[in-house]
């Protein structure tokens, strides 16, 4: 499939924190490339991973999925993960699933 | 039904129904509202409803709760049962009990409450608590006045005397202990009497005269309510009671009687034993696809609460018994049933026991088991030995009937315990082998390699659309992948009393993961319905189901309650259905929390009424994501548009429009399931034939 707007990870690791700028669309034929960008930093040491989601044109119900999962790993394995949050067009699926009010989002802090 | 019948059929309701606009104005009063706060409609409509009916010191909290709610959405009060004052038009204030909702229309939020006025029930509590202090003084005044005062209260009422003997009891009680009057009362020994039962506390701890509330305050305790189980020894009846006891203290201050309220709280508490085995059972049955294992382990769950035995047997094709399953607390007992075993005969009986129950697949159920029938039964003596030793009070065989055919048959026995089965025992029992023949038969199609997929796939959605009475149905539904996977998008319909349940979801994953999951997801909501309706009850009791499971499984999904044409949803994180109406097409419901994820939940519901001629779509997000050219979703405002122009045609009409747009739509491979459900609402009413339920399994019989 030709994708106009390709999915791309911007990974940076400062010291043990990590932030990770996604841009495109996170669905069900990208979220693998998250999860091992994830995986790839954690390897390397980071204990704070931040996952930026305001560069992202969408996000589909796998890519909450991933976030979810991600979430939960991060509370069993000790280490951080926190969001940005995305633009309005991607954010429904977090509106109609509540995962707003039970997810860690925080606002941008970066210059 | 339209806004003027529903209406009128408020005007007729129980409680008053008020609805309020955003600005806190009322704008609709039914009949029962003019008479609880004595304002007409006229006086009443387009006035604000603060000032109204709410007393002062309540009013700057009714307005704080309004605006967050517009701002916010955060409407902690909604939805629930809510005790508080109301004002009458006379200034006076009573007790209500309120529930309210809301519902956003085109313009703007409007709130609905049902309102009782419960002056009479606060009263009685309150009457309850005089009638005690009461007792109090009358214990020293005539002993006439006494029986008076507690002969004329329905609850059974006992007084206990210094010296642990009973001294009065009221005709309720001595009606329960089966005796003629007072005096005999007095003569009887305490200790005795209270051996006419077992008694046992909800932990299974045996109760023994000491641990009665009455007999701990007369020690000078200050007794909690104490919950036990009675099973009456000569008749074998079971009742769950609730003692409450109050001292009654001479002028020193020290106790000289006790007088002790017995609740009857049997329905309550055996209704949510019930349900809590059903949901566990339910999630045993959906855990594995070895059937065997899965039926011993629910048999092991039924010990020794709903029985003191429980064993599964099945039925092969030749009509021989096939054991899986025996199940006791003590496995001291277990083997003396490994004992009784090998006197199994090896052809059924077709006149009597599991082989009736396979004959007739009608559940038997005997009651005070007398000597002779075991003389009767056994082979030997050996097995009449046997037979006496596990001491049979009652034994109940239902069946498992799985695709028409009698597949198997649970049987239940009381033995120890003393009690006896009755038709709720045997309603119960139907309730567990209707789910443990359809886990047995979709482990058996899983069994199946070939075709693995599809029978499956099919396992999972109703076999045939439902005929709803006054509505007309179509679903489409599309896995992804290649034929050997299942996908995870599922619907279904089922009847619950009078009202259909409907539910859309999506469950993350494909293949056996996911359809377990969905498995599990159709059980717990049929088994959640059966004891409450309400889709945000539902969704509750899904949510639970999947967040005991080892690891994460999350699913959306749409419960909706349909009543005639009065729907009432509540969403599971699941995309809002649209309703095309006369005024176009909207989204009806209020968004929830997703399943099996969160910790902070939420599941508003929200009513509505459809009315003839218009059309209810709810889908999955495989048709909203689903991906075009240039990357373009498919999106909500597009499937909106198509909607729009089809507010004339039938569902089938919508379905195939639909299949059409996603198909010229779409580029490349379907990327993800779509299920699609459209009801049409014609209000055409047609006698309804009692419960079903359309889906892979068949009703109880009882």
């Amino acid at each position: 499939m030709i994708r106009s707007s390709p999915f791309e990870i911007n990974s940076e690791l400062n010291g043990d924190e990590a932030r990770l700028a996604l841009a495109g669309e996170l669905d069900i034929a990208t979220v693998q490339r998250l999860e091992e960008a994830v995986e790839n930093v954690l390897r390397r040491g980071a204990r704070t991973v931040i996952v930026d989601l305001s560069g992202l044109a969408f996000m589909d119900s796998s890519g909450l999925r991933l976030i979810i999962t991600l979430n939960e790993r991060a509370g069993a394995d000790g280490w951080t993960l926190a969001l940005i949050k995305p633009p309005r067009s991607s954010f429904s699926v977090f509106e109609i699933t509540g995962a707003d009010a039970n997810l860690p989002f925080i606002e941008d802090s970066s210059p | 039904m339209d806004l003027r019948q529903a209406r009128a059929i408020l005007d007729v309701a129980h409680s008053a129904f008020v609805s309020m606009d955003e600005d806190g104005r009322i704008v609709y009063w039914n009949i029962r509202a003019e008479e609880i706060f004595g304002y007409t409609r006229a006086e009443a409509v387009g006035r604000v409803l603060a000032d109204t009916v709410i007393p002062e010191r309540l009013r700057a909290s009714h307005w704080e709760g309004l605006r967050r709610f517009l701002d916010s959405g955060e409407g902690p009060a909604l939805n629930k049962r809510l005790e508080m004052s109301a004002l009458r038009a006379d200034g006076s204030e009573f007790p209500v009990e309120i529930t309210i909702s809301a519902l956003s229309e085109p313009d703007g939020w409007s709130f609905h409450a049902f309102i009782a006025d419960i002056s009479e029930r606060t009263r009685l509590e309150g009457e309850r608590q005089d009638l005690l202090d009461e007792l109090q003084l009358a214990l020293r005044g005539t002993e006439q006045r006494l029986a008076v005062i507690v002969d004329a209260l329905g609850e059974a009422v006992t007084i206990r005397g210094a010296d642990d003997h009973l001294i009065h009891a009221n005709r309720a009680a001595l009606d329960r202990m089966g005796l003629a009057s007072v005096e005999e009362l007095r003569r009887a020994d305490p200790r005795k009497l209270m051996a006419g039962w077992e008694t046992v506390a909800e932990d299974g701890r045996e109760i023994s005269m000491d641990d009665l509330p009455s007999v701990r305050a007369l020690r000078g305790e200050e007794p909690q309510p104490l919950t036990m189980r009675s099973v009456h020894r000569a008749t074998g009846e079971e009742q769950w009671v609730v003692l409450k006891a109050t001292a009654v203290r001479d002028a020193s201050g020290a106790p000289e009687a006790a007088v002790t309220i017995i609740e009857d709280v049997t329905a309550a508490k055996r209704s949510s034993l019930r349900m809590e085995f059903l949901a566990r059972a339910s999630q045993v049955l959906a855990s594995s696809l070895d059937y065997q294992q899965t039926l011993r382990n629910v048999a092991g769950l039924a010990v020794p609460q709903i029985a003191d035995w429980c064993g599964v047997d099945l039925f092969t094709q030749e009509g021989a018994r096939e054991p899986v399953a025996v199940a006791h607390v003590d496995p001291r007992k277990l083997r003396m049933a490994e004992r009784l075993r090998a006197f199994d005969a090896d052809e059924l009986d077709p006149e009597q026991g599991l082989g009736l129950v396979r004959r007739t697949g009608e559940p038997v159920l005997y009651n005070d088991i007398p000597d002779e029938l075991l003389v009767e039964a056994a082979v030997d003596e050996e097995h009449l030995g046997l037979l006496r030793e596990v001491g049979m009070r009652a034994v109940l065989i239902v069946p498992m009937v799985g695709r028409g055919q009698t597949i198997g048959a649970l049987t239940l026995v009381s033995a120890e315990s003393g009690r006896t089965f009755d038709q709720g025992d045997v309603e119960f029992a139907g309730q567990i082998t209707e789910r443990a023949a359809l886990a047995v038969e979709n482990a058996r199609l899983y069994s199946e390699l070939s075709e693995i997929a599809r029978t499956l796939q099919s396992s999972l959605l109703p076999e045939a659309l439902p005929a709803l009475p006054g509505w007309e149905v179509a679903a489409l539904y599309r896995p992804v992948g290649h034929e050997s996977e299942v996908g995870g998008d599922f619907y279904d319909f089922w009847q619950v009393g009078g009202d259909w349940l409907m539910m859309v979801g999506d469950v993350t994953g494909k293949g056996v993961g996911a359809a377990t999951v969905t498995s599990l997801v159709r059980h717990t909501a049929w088994a959640a319905s059966d004891f409450d309706h309400h889709p945000a009850a539902v969704l509750e009791r899904i949510d639970a189901a999947l967040k005991r499971r080892p690891s994460l499984s999350v699913c959306t999904a749409l419960c909706l309650r349909l009543s005639g044409g009065r729907g009432t949803l509540a969403s599971g994180g699941h995309p809002l259905p649209l309703l095309i109406g006369d005024h176009g097409v909207r989204e009806v419901g209020r968004h929830g929390t997703l399943l099996g994820a969160f910790s902070s939940v939420e599941w508003p519901e929200a009513s509505f009424e459809m009315h003839p001629g218009e059309t209810l779509v709810a889908f999955t997000d495989g048709v909203t994501d689903a991906v075009g050219r240039d990357d373009e979703r498919f999106g909500l405002e597009r499937l909106k548009e198509i909607l729009a122009h089809m507010q004339n045609d039938s569902p089938m009409a919508i379905r195939e429009r639909l299949v059409a747009a996603l198909e010229d739509f779409q580029v490349g491979a379907q990327a993800d399931d779509t299920a699609i459900v459209i009801m049409r609402f014609t209000g055409a009413e047609v006698a309804s034939e009692g419960p079903a339920k359309i889906s892979g399994t068949t009703g109880v019989q009882s």
